[in-house]
């Protein structure tokens, strides 16, 4: 008989109860993944993305780019492709982002395990970014996710990636 | 058999749940950590750095002074993985800034928080915390080494690539 603990899981009520354990990256620089407003950008080669060690409990993101440019955040990535023409970018076409101006935060009390963030105008520089995070390890992969529902006949995730071409 | 209870573990989740034990200490000064932007700094020694008595549930630091501060998790005395001399704190950007007048609020929990100017001697820093009664070390800067000790190269937003021992 194993005499481990179990490990907490990704609804593990207690894991959001506590505080959290903090995580900090300050003065972080983006490429810019929005020269075009609908065509598909491959924010994983570009690193226009933030890996948290384990789950969050809340985000907390502050952009203090130097040329007041805002970003936008999603929570899929903006190369998974839209349904209707797949040369455009599923997030973008169904506006699943969020912009956060200059001189502005966005706290959100979600959980996730990445953060897609680029810039709108131009590559971006000077976005703070804090959490509180869990100690689940687990990939909650929500891009993943997307496709396995688009894959299903489901479409995508609302809210996430809404409409997204099967594979 | 023990009569005694149980002290409360850092994941003790009522602890998180009740209000907290408050904690206040205002118009608090710190040496300037930064005269280097990369190199190492011994703040353990110069005492830049604020103890909770027990593990917190909530942190408010607020910045009145002229000076901007910088707030980490783990000391700036780390050593960086690729340079010896540089702090693996300032390298990874594990830290965050409060100019006068910001205010940084995290339900965090942490037993030490290091606080040190950055473009100067800090003062006028004020502090609140909100309290469990956990008493537990919970000490990151020696996390983040163990970790590296480990070849796990450290702890991600933290203390991200500190030098093995």
């Amino acid at each position: 008989m194993s005499m481990n603990w179990p490990k907490p899981g990704i609804n593990s009520v207690g894991e959001y109860q506590v505080s959290g354990r903090p995580f900090l990256k300050y003065s972080n620089t983006f490429p810019r993944g929005w020269a075009s407003a609908t065509t598909l950008y491959d924010d994983i080669t570009n690193i226009g993305f933030i890996d948290f060690p384990f789950i969050t409990q809340k985000v907390i993101i502050t952009n203090k780019d130097s040329n007041n440019r805002s970003i936008r955040i999603s929570f899929a990535s903006l190369n998974l492709p839209d349904d209707t023409t797949p040369t455009n970018s599923a997030v973008k076409v169904s506006k699943n982002y969020i912009e956060v101006a200059v001189n502005t935060t966005l706290e959100l009390n979600v959980k996730i395990k990445r953060l897609f963030l680029s810039g709108v105008a131009g590559t971006v520089d000077n976005i703070h970014i804090r959490a509180e995070l869990t100690h689940i390890n687990d990939q909650y992969d929500l891009t993943q996710a997307a496709q396995e529902a688009a894959d299903l006949g489901n479409g995508g995730l609302s809210g996430i990636a809404d409409d997204v071409e099967p594979t | 058999m023990s009569m005694e209870w149980p002290t409360a573990g850092v994941n003790q989740v009522g602890e998180y749940l009740v209000s907290g034990r408050p904690f206040a200490k205002s118009g608090l000064s710190y040496n300037n950590g930064w005269t280097d932007p990369l190199d190492k700094y011994d703040d353990v020694t110069a005492g830049d750095f604020i103890d909770f008595p027990f593990i917190t549930k909530r942190v408010i630091v607020t910045n009145t002074g002229a000076n901007s501060i910088s707030i980490s998790f783990a000391s700036l005395n780390l050593e960086d993985a690729a340079t010896v001399g540089d702090s693996a704190v300032k390298v990874s950007k594990n830290y965050f800034v409060l100019a006068q007048n910001d205010s940084f609020d995290m339900h965090v929990k942490i037993k030490r928080l290091f606080i040190a100017g950055k473009g100067g001697a800090g003062s006028g820093v004020n502090i609140r915390a909100e309290l469990t009664h956990i008493n537990d070390p919970y000490d990151l800067t020696q996390s983040a080494q163990n970790a590296a000790d480990n070849g796990l190269g450290g702890l991600s937003g933290i203390a991200e690539s500190v030098k093995a021992t």
